[in-house]
């Protein structure tokens, strides 16, 4: 067999080499065969007849002799794409919109797989990925956003667990890095010392942290991320044994790690716990209510991660049953484990598995697109194919034949359209980027090739292939027939309306979706946030801890800090606060106590805690709506004072003012007076209800890093002023996150945007082919009729009547395709609700209108080629053919 | 019937141009002459299927071929049996020679 293949090859490769010494040899054999007739005698003419006889026809021999080489096929083959090449050649118009037709979903497809590919299907870039899991505190009744872990609730889990191999730790702080030019806040992972280990991850250059790094008394090391390395160290690996001074200690950059996921969260540099002082502070290795850190398992080999889970809730409420104080009787709190490969994906499945499903939408029309225009051509192909046929061309050769038409086309076509996709990758990758974070890993690698293939191969065969091939019987009738202005055959123009039915129908269900993602993102943007975002800039100052040692030290640095910007030219108003809108991940809750209100602990009595101090409001441009703004005459020593939100308001207090009432944070051992009511803020993004807010003032609770200064002018052009007026303060003091905050609000509305416009535009697209495709349809059941209208002109019928006669069966297809479309629309819009905002999935304007909009020009569509047809000279119509 | 002798024929050309090359190598021509008198004319083939006959021979790798200089100097193609060629030679021979006499004692048994 091999042996076989060897040959076959060897003669393919040297195929010229062969066929002439094929030629040599039948010739001398020839020749001899006629020289030894010549010696017996007969004449030269004879002689050479009567070889010619004895030796047979030397075209069979040799075909006999290629088949013997086993390369028929690829004979037949090369005809065929020589036949193709010159078919599409000869016929421009088809070619080109049926690939330029098939690259619109081809590359739609190959770009939104790509991104599926990277971020959902591909195995994580960590050892034993699948084994790997996150732990979540929840609460089992309530509807709180999942917990952190303690350091006691670590400690316990790693005594207690028999299901972990492993278990890692993580969290965040932000450190003030000095010895890198100006003084710079670098989000700080502060690990375990196993944290890398664990993840399978080594460094690119130098090494990650060493067992027994984490423990107290250790030299301080960092490890830097790899963006951060790029961007702040230019990617020099020299980087490596370099000091760098972090809150007050000198800490060796040990390695640098290879581009990663940001996970678990973004950060520049990694620490070990021993190094980060307030993790290592008895207040937070003894706080069982101070969790913050992440922790991550890994299972041992083989066991189920249905009874790990059950073993770590079994863990959780032992610690809870045996500290009861800390864990309210009320509160059921379990142990919730997240595969990491989830964890990393979820966020990006559902937008783009939507995606998807409309690229899949609108491959599906391209082909139903396609797939007529091949008939209509076919029509015109009739008397080749049928006499090709009747030659001898099996009906294998024939399907062979178009097949490979049809994979040229689709060929081209998935060419374009993963040019197009690989051109947009950049843009795609951003985008996705906001849902996951492994976006940094996209590339069209061969998967995604593969995969275009795929897709190509059986756009070739349904668009193309198929629609060409005729039934042996089909051909004996239009040969009979004889003519091409004979009418189209019956099942054919069946095949043609329900394609026309089908493209409508998936438009009508494409249109829909977009229309209604449209309108929730108007929705969106209209919402009212409750703030103002014009000429308002926000800038995150992350204390350096080494100069604010404490909370009056803090207190003084930002009143002082507050008092220069207010000095400064152009400033109308500034103040610092806890929060700055929608730069913010979870909110905060809390328990407290109404004076003279009994709260039922089964309805969340929780409130989200927000610290302001005045000015903040004001520069946020968020209104006072009863009672007073903090003012400086609240200070640590005056009375405690709050403000709260509508909402809080009017949960508690509906239909009353709060002003004056008084509530309490630590169970009643100090009462906080209501001093007024702001407007409600949606802090956590524009689609999110604001929570129920408490505001203490800043003076008497200094906490916040996030200071709004409101501007006179640009607001931009303030920035270095007030970047002078922090360093003055401490030259070692870094200032972040500079933004306005029509920035973050654009920065919040980025990604709803992108995915609408991205839904939009492939509507609008699949919408023109449709469009297209109908027309096409219409204009050729027009010309095929064209005997038939001048007939019926001819007998005085007005062109009105005949074009309704014409388009008739065209928009009953229409019709049936709207109807179909909405149904399907109305079946699917369930899986959109959770993108759309304030809008039903059945909104009815965004429906009547979707279907208005596709039936007027399915109409225009239908009629237009008709009237032209309507229109001509009868007799011209009648002598044609 | 006819169908079933050609495909005697086929079998019984290839064990022809085994047992002519088993002699000595040689080209295409004089393979159909060292045949021709062998078998006294008794199969009478068109010449012309020697040569598909020769290639799958070459294809099956029982024979394999040089090009090589004939009368007046012409090239073309000597064919040349090889190992595995040899010994299918003779186990086709054998096995030829078993059925030959099985079928005569079937037709002697009287």
């Amino acid at each position: 067999m091999l042996r076989e293949s060897w040959y076959t090859l060897r003669r393919m490769a040297g195929r010229g080499n062969a066929e002439r010494s094929l030629t040599q040899e039948i010739d001398f054999h020839v020749e001899q065969l006629t020289k030894k007739k010549i010696a017996e005698g007969l004449t030269p003419e004879e002689a050479a007849r009567q070889a010619r006889l004895e030796f047979g026809s030397t075209v069979s021999v040799r075909e006999e002799v290629r088949a013997a080489w086993g390369i028929v096929w690829i004979d037949s083959l090369w005809r065929d794409l020589f036949i193709a090449f010159r078919q599409l050649a000869r016929n421009p118009a088809y070619t080109a919109a049926a690939a330029l037709t098939l690259a619109l979903g081809l590359g739609a497809n190959i770009a939104v797989f790509t991104v599926i590919h990277h971020l959902l299907l591909r195995p994580l870039p960590y050892q034993d990925g699948d084994r790997l899991l996150i732990l979540r505190n929840f609460d089992q009744r309530q509807n709180r956003p999942s917990l952190r872990y303690s350091v006691q609730e670590l400690q316990k889990l790693r005594a207690q667990s028999a299901s972990a191999a492993e278990l890692a730790e993580h969290h965040v702080m932000n450190f003030t890095l000095l010895g890198n030019g100006e003084p710079e806040t670098v989000p700080t992972g502060i690990v375990s010392a196993n944290f890398f280990e664990f993840l399978g991850v080594k460094a690119l250059y130098g090494r990650t942290f060493l067992p027994g790094e984490d423990q107290p008394g250790a030299d301080p090391v960092i490890v830097l991320s790899h963006h951060y390395f790029q961007s702040s160290f230019g990617g020099d690996p020299s980087v490596v044994g370099r000091k760098l001074r972090m809150n007050d200690r000198v800490h060796t950059v040990a390695g640098v790690l290879p581009p990663l996921p940001d996970y678990p969260a973004k950060v520049d540099v990694y620490m070990p716990i021993s190094s980060c002082q307030s993790r290592s502070s008895q207040g937070l290795r003894e706080n069982r209510r101070a969790r913050l850190m992440d922790v991550f398992v890994r299972l041992k080999p083989g066991v189920d991660p249905a009874l790990a889970q059950a073993e770590f809730t079994a863990i959780s409420r032992r610690q809870r049953e045996s500290n009861p104080g800390v864990y309210p009787a009320h509160e059921q709190w379990g142990t919730l484990s997240t595969p990491l490969l989830d964890e990393l994906s979820s966020a990006a499945r559902p937008t783009f598995l939507m995606l998807f499903a409309a690229t899949g939408l609108v491959l599906l029309i391209a082909c139903a697109n396609v797939a007529n225009l091949t008939i209509s051509r076919s029509l015109k192909r009739e008397r080749e194919i049928a006499i090709r046929s009747a030659l001898g061309a099996s009906r294998g050769r024939l399907l062979q034949q178009f097949v490979v038409e049809g994979m040229l086309i689709a060929i081209a076509g998935a060419a374009v359209g993963a040019l197009a996709a690989y051109a947009t990758m950049g843009l795609l990758t951003q985008f996705a980027a906001r849902f996951s974070p492994r976006a940094y890993q996209i590339e069209m690698d061969s998967t995604v090739v593969l995969f275009a293939f795929g897709a190509a191969v059986l756009s070739a065969v349904f668009a193309c292939a198929l629609p060409a091939w005729r039934t042996p019987s089909d051909l004996t009738a239009s040969t009979r027939e004889g003519s091409a202005a004979a009418t189209p055959g019956r099942s054919r123009s069946r095949t043609r309306g329900a394609l026309v039915c089908a493209q409508v129908g998936l438009s009508a269900m494409l249109l829909v979706g977009a229309g209604l993602l449209l309108r929730s993102f108007v929705n969106l943007i209209q919402v009212e946030a409750g703030f103002e975002t014009d000429r308002v800039l926000s800038m995150t100052v992350n204390p350096n801890w080494s100069h604010v040692r404490d909370a009056e030290a803090f207190r003084k640095f930002f009143e002082t800090m507050l008092d220069r910007i207010r000095q400064l030219p152009g400033v109308s108003s500034a103040g610092v606060g806890a929060k700055v809108p929608m730069n913010q991940r979870l909110p905060t809750s809390r328990t407290f106590l109404i004076e003279g209100q009994t709260l039922n602990p089964e309805s969340q009595p929780l409130l989200d805690l927000s610290v302001a101090s005045p000015g903040f409001f004001t520069a946020l441009g968020v209104k006072i709506t009863s009672g007073r703004d903090f003012t400086p005459a609240d200070t640590p020593d005056s009375p405690r004072v709050a403000i709260i939100n509508q909402r809080f308001a009017a949960r508690y207090w509906p239909g009353q003012d709060p002003v004056g009432r008084r509530l309490s944070l630590n169970n009643g051992r100090d009462w906080i007076t209501i001093a007024g009511v702001v407007g409600d803020v949606r802090n956590y993004g524009l689609d999110r209800e604001a929570t129920e807010e408490l505001y203490l003032p800043f003076a008497q609770n200094p906490a916040g890093i996030f200071v709004v200064v409101r501007t006179a002018g640009d607001p931009h052009a303030m920035e270095r002023a007030l970047r002078r007026v922090v360093y003055d303060l401490n030259p070692e003091q870094a200032v972040s996150a500079v933004r306005t905050l029509e920035e973050l609000r654009s920065e919040n509305l980025a990604a709803p945007k992108l995915t609408t416009s991205l839904l939009v535009l492939l509507a609008a697209l699949t919408l023109l082919v449709t469009v297209a495709g109908i027309a096409g349809v219409a204009a050729l059941s027009a010309g095929q009729r064209k005997k038939e209208i001048g007939i019926r002109i001819a007998l005085g019928a007005r062109p009105t009547q005949v074009i309704a006669t014409v388009v008739r069966g065209e928009l009953r297809m229409v019709l049936l395709g709207l109807a179909l479309g909405l149904g399907g629309a109305v079946a699917f819009s369930r899986f959109l609700s959770s993108f759309l905002f304030r809008t039903a999935p059945t909104d009815f304007l965004t429906l009547a209108g979707c279907l208005a909009l596709l039936l007027g020009v399915s109409v225009a569509a239908c009629v237009i080629p008709a009237r032209r047809a309507a229109i001509v000279d009868p007799l011209q119509s009648l002598r044609g053919d | 019937m006819g169908k079933s002798t050609t495909e005697v024929l086929q079998g019984t050309l290839d064990l022809m141009i085994l047992k002519a090359l088993s002699l000595q190598p040689m080209h295409g021509w004089a393979i159909a002459q060292r045949i021709e008198q062998v078998s006294a004319e008794h199969f009478s083939v068109n010449q012309g299927s020697l040569y598909p006959a020769l290639h799958r021979l070459e294809r099956k790798g029982w024979i394999d071929s040089e090009p090589g200089v004939a009368e007046n100097n012409r090239t073309v193609k000597v064919y040349r049996l090889t190992r595995l060629g040899r010994n299918m030679l003779a186990e086709e021979q054998d096995s030829w020679r078993r059925n030959v006499a099985a079928v005569a004692r079937v037709l002697e048994a009287e």
